[in-house]
């Protein structure tokens, strides 16, 4: 069972974390879940719109220990359909849970019964109605029961049938369930194994568990012991216990029967060995801590723990073998093995317990216990010192001695001509060797843009392990995209054997200054934002005079009018050729409506009007001005 | 004939695969969800259950299942689909990267959880949406930020609120309950190119991908501090929508309901990681951030008539209805940063709308340059759809009659006319009927 590739795995208290990385782990069966078990119920219990649910939430409390208040027998009478079996089923097993909730069986048996005796009844249902028929105390014609069952058995050979009908078979009489009771090695063949170490049924966890449910039951109604290959029942238990948390109510409360048959002393017991110290083993916390118990928790008797061996991941150098473990309570759960004093290098081990049963009983998960610790030692990071050196090494090296875990006080200025330049060592406290860790890095980040640049720091060869870092200004000069200014300066030291890790900022202050002016960030999330508004800018008006300069040189072209009338009126202009008659009035009326039209024009019309307005005007300004211009000619004449 | 005829189908087929495309909206609810291991679906139940609580339609395929496909006769049978597979190598059936491609050209949804081994399938299809997973066995690691469940190795980081990406439409209100998040997998690197690519959450700057089991680093790791993306986000153009999650793990229902411990002491009773993954998944298959825009409208602001053009510098009113679908429901819009544009080639104005109730409005005058112009709606913003509408418009110069008449300026040119007028019109009298009164004059 175990390969070296084991040995890899350091989970023990939760298997299942890593079970999608490294899924050979896992042979070591962990602890149930019981408190997110029981949390389940309790849910379950808070809002119990069906009865299935409040049948599995009342029944796993139950078997986990919590009695339920009997008000919940109104629940179950309340969601009871009496026209199916299934919900009677559910029905009398929750009331079965409760005290003093009775059901009347009249009101049901005829559901019942003839749930029995149908032939469409799949075995589910037989088993719903026999179970319901027994909880409420009514007869049940076994051999018509067993003969139903066999029929169902040929066309339905699912396993979840075959569970059901082991189910059923152990309501019923003893010698029916010693028949079913053979039938469950065949069963237990028919499950798959995952990986190598768990066996499961297809249908996940709800099938598994009432399968493995079905075999307890009707065994314990045979009056024989469940007879399971162990190698199988710790793949069957394994199975069980990396299921941390189940989706429903049913698959809670079968899994949970599941750990308790798993649990129960009458059987085979599942023993779990799962580390309750931490991981980590140092000169703070020198032991390694194991808890013996079965799957829930519960003492299985003293035990005689002998860790076999512990091998360093690595190299699988053995450092411990055979050491007996001593037990810490007076259960018999608690057993501790002193480790680090043994002055193991630091690394990652794996310890092979195997247990050694004082008292009478039939346990399986005794060999092939596996727990993963690792050791780890305090650090101290020493003899750091931060340089700033000239490129060609011209003038004198600038040197800042620092000490962990203050920051330099002050500027630290490089330019483009100068580089940077920091060394450390990481020392163990303890043994005061100089170690190597995986992570040695400096960072470097931009105080306005936060944007990081990281070097890593690389440990020179020899014992004394000295890390150093190199940054050019002008050959690095691309990381920092040219942006000179203000920079941070941490050293970031990381390594899983550390007890610790370090982030220690060596200075507030790096003034870096590059030659090239600097290139903007890129950023992404500016294509995101709202681009500025845009007003448009109209084009501007041409410039015009003020209104008084056109209102004066408007009087002004008024002006020769006036003058015109003024000079007029002092030479004395008349009228006194003035004839009497219809044309000179007519002509008069007509040229003026010539340059009222021309008003109209400029104002109103547009010139296809004006034309013909004109057209029609000028035939009387003709007329009439023909006739006024003769009369004055003729008058000239006879004056003549 | 018959092969001809056999051709001919395989064509029409064929053309059918190629232009076929999803609406997706959110009542496209069918998952196609592919696992390693059908084990997957019970550690991961409680993240089915609740994708189930909103609605799902989920199919669980082995991701090595031959007879897997997402076209039948054409048509997508799925509209979002989830590889929670990062062991496959090679899916079976009729799918591959080149698929999975299509698949998203057509507006599908992908979800993808990745662990410290990447088949080359999910590699080819990351890399085509400019994600580059670390290399296999690689994890992310962080001496500083682990939680105290970690194996020893560091690798069960705790990854800070601060680090996530502040939208809410992606992230929901995980950042702001502040929960930290538990991640063990992958580091991944994004292409700094491709603008469409969005950092969801990322390390500490203390945290690094490497293989955790070497001693010291042979190369500079794949990536370091900040730059380690454990979660990125990727909106394609068409708005299709894809996640990257570097750890399957991320989803479990051990990591939804495991308290969090880290190393400075912090405690948490329980950690941000259902939130997340639900907020992740529900904007990644677009229940939320989809916008839609309707009824829109133009018209002068004088008389609210819509007329066959404009003419330059009319006043204008653009009315447009957005709406956002919540939670199964189109409810209106109410972003108060939609900007209107108003576009010759360049754009001339661009306002920002004001909201109403989903209804925006602008209102602008048309600038003074004629031709053929577009009110653009162009609205790309972190989580939303992106929502382009163009409406086109023509702009008309003035005509002759609307210019503007009687200027002052001209009024020396009005008056000089009419004077004239007047003066001729007087004229014609003095002209006609002045006659001298010195009669005798004339008979000396």
């Amino acid at each position: 069972m175990t390969s070296p590739s084991l040995t890899l795995t350091l989970l023990v208290v939760l298997p299942i974390f890593s079970w999608c990385i490294l899924p050979a782990v896992g042979t070591t069966l962990s602890l149930a879940n019981l408190n997110g078990l029981k949390s389940q119920f309790q849910t379950g219990l808070k809002s119990t719109a069906d009865l299935p649910s409040l049948h599995y939430s009342l029944a796993g409390a139950k078997e986990l220990g919590t009695q339920s208040p009997e008000t919940f027998c109104n629940d179950i009478k309340k969601l009871v359909d009496k026209s199916n079996a299934e919900s009677i089923y559910h029905a009398t097993e929750a009331a079965k849970t409760l005290n003093t909730c009775k059901l009347s069986a009249e009101d049901f048996r005829s559901t019942v019964s003839s749930t029995i005796q149908s032939d469409k009844s799949t075995t589910a249902e037989i088993y719903y109605a026999v179970h319901a028929s027994i909880n409420l105390g009514l007869s049940v014609d076994a051999s018509a029961v067993e003969k139903r069952l066999n029929a169902l058995a040929k066309t339905d050979d699912s396993i979840l049938s075959q569970g059901y009908a082991l189910l059923t078979a152990a309501q019923l009489s003893s010698a029916i369930a010693k028949t079913y009771a053979d039938t469950i090695n065949d069963l237990v063949q028919q499950a798959d194994e995952v990986d190598g170490h768990l066996l499961q049924y297809e249908g996940g966890i709800s099938t598994t568990a009432l399968v493995f449910n079905a075999f307890y039951e009707v065994a314990e109604k045979a009056g024989a012991p469940v007879k399971i290959d162990p190698k199988q029942l710790v793949k069957f238990a394994n199975y069980f216990s990396t299921k941390r948390h189940v989706a429903t109510l049913r698959s809670a409360y079968y899994l949970t029967k599941a750990f308790k048959y798993l649990s129960n002393n009458k059987n085979t017991v599942a023993v779990v060995v799962s580390r309750l110290s931490s991981s980590e083993v140092n000169a703070q916390n020198p032991s390694v801590v194991v808890s013996v118990t079965n799957l829930l928790g519960q003492s299985v008797g003293e035990m005689t723990v002998t860790a076999e061996s512990a091998k360093r991941k690595e190299d699988g150098v053995v450092v411990v073998s055979k050491q007996k473990l001593t037990s810490k309570s007076s259960d018999f759960t608690v057993y501790e093995l002193s480790f680090f004093d043994k002055k193991i290098p630091r690394g990652f081990y794996t310890i092979h317990l195997t247990l050694t049963p004082r008292t009478n009983g039939d346990f399986v998960g005794l060999t092939d216990n596996t727990i993963n610790v690792k050791v780890t030692s305090e650090a101290v990071l020493e003899n750091a010192e931060l340089s700033v050196a000239d490129r060609d090494n011209a003038a004198q090296v600038k040197t800042f001695k620092l000490t962990y875990p203050t920051a330099l006080s002050g500027n630290v200025e490089v330019d483009y001509h100068q580089k940077l330049i920091v060394k450390f060592q990481v020392k163990a406290k303890q043994t005061d060797e100089f170690l190597r860790v995986q992570q040695a890095f400096l960072r470097l980040a931009n105080k306005k843009s936060n944007k990081e640049v990281i070097y890593l720091a690389e440990a020179a060869t020899g014992a004394d392990a000295q890390y150093k870092v190199e940054v050019d200004l002008t050959t690095n000069a691309n990381d920092f995209l040219h942006q000179s200014g203000a920079y941070e300066v941490a050293l970031l030291v990381g390594d899983a054997s550390l007890q610790t890790g370090f982030s220690w900022k060596l200075t507030d202050n790096l003034q870096l200054s590059f030659h090239e002016d600097n290139v903007p960030d890129t950023d992404h999330l500016n294509l995101y934002s709202a681009k500025p508004e845009i007003v448009h800018q109209f084009r501007e008006d041409e410039k015009r005079p003020p209104a008084t300069v056109s209102l004066v040189f408007s009087a002004l072209t008024a002006l020769p009018l006036l003058i015109l009338l003024i000079l007029w009126f002092t030479i004395g202009a008349n009228f006194s050729g003035l004839p009497l008659g219809l044309s000179p009035l007519g002509f008069h009326i007509s040229h003026g409506a010539v340059f009222a039209l021309m008003y109209f024009y400029w104002k109103y019309l547009d010139m296809f009007q004006t034309m013909r307005y004109l057209a029609l005007v000028s035939i009387p300004l003709f007329l009439f001005g023909h006739r006024l211009l003769a009369t004055l000619a003729a008058r000239r004449e006879k004056k003549a | 004939m018959a092969r001809l005829s056999l051709v001919c189908i395989g064509l029409v087929l064929l053309a059918t695969v190629w232009s076929s495309s999803l609406n997706i909206e959110g009542s496209s609810k069918r998952v196609l969800v592919l696992l390693d291991n059908l084990a997957i679906r019970e550690s991961h139940s409680y993240y089915f259950k609740q994708l189930r609580d909103r609605g799902f339609e989920i199919t669980f395929r082995s991701s090595d299942d031959s007879s897997l496909q997402i076209v039948k006769y054409g048509e997508y049978i799925y509209d979002n689909i989830i590889l929670f597979a990062p062991g496959t190598k090679e899916f079976g059936g009729r799918l591959d990267a080149e698929v999975l491609t299509e698949f998203i050209d057509a507006g599908g949804n992908v979800l993808i959880a990745g662990s410290n081994t990447i088949g080359d399938a999910i590699r080819e299809f990351a890399g085509e949406c400019g994600i580059e997973f670390a290399d296999d066995k690689n994890a992310v690691i962080d001496h500083l930020n682990y939680d105290a469940n970690d194996d020893g190795q560091h690798t069960l980081i705790v990854a800070s609120p601060d680090n996530l990406l502040a939208s809410e439409l992606i992230t929901g209100q995980t950042k702001r309950a502040g929960l930290p998040f538990l991640f063990r997998g992958i580091g991944m690197s994004a292409d700094p190119e491709n603008p469409l690519l969005l950092d969801v959450l990322t390390g500490s700057a203390s945290s690094y991908t490497a293989n955790p089991d070497e001693k010291s680093l042979a190369e500079y790791p794949t990536t370091v501090g900040k730059r380690t993306l454990l979660i990125s986000v990727l909106q394609a153009r068409n708005n299709a929508r894809v996640g990257f999650v570097g750890s399957l793990d991320f989803f479990s229902n051990d990591f939804f309901d495991s308290a969090v411990q880290s190393t400075d002491g912090k405690k948490s009773d329980k950690s941000g990681n259902e939130e997340l993954a639900i907020a992740l998944t529900d904007w990644i298959f677009k229940q939320r951030g989809v916008l839609r825009a309707r009824n829109i409208r133009h018209y002068l602001k004088q008389d609210k008539s819509t007329p066959r053009f404009y003419t330059i510098k009319n006043d204008i009113v653009f009315n447009v209805q957005f709406d956002e679908f919540v939670h199964g429901k189109w409810m209106p819009f109410n972003g108060t940063d939609v900007q209107l544009e108003f576009v010759r080639i360049d754009p001339f104005v661009r306002a920002t709308m004001k909201n109403k109730g989903g209804q925006l409005e602008a209102q602008f005058c048309v600038p003074d340059t004629y031709g053929i112009y577009k009110f653009v709606i162009d609205y790309n913003r972190v989580g939303y759809t992106h929502l382009f509408s163009a409406t086109q418009v023509s702009v008309h110069p003035l005509r002759h009659t609307e210019y503007e008449r009687f200027i002052t300026s001209a009024f020396p040119y009005y008056i000089s006319s009419f004077s004239m007028m007047a003066g001729a019109f007087l004229l014609s009298f003095i002209v006609l009927y002045h006659r001298d009164d010195t009669p005798k004059n004339k008979t000396e």
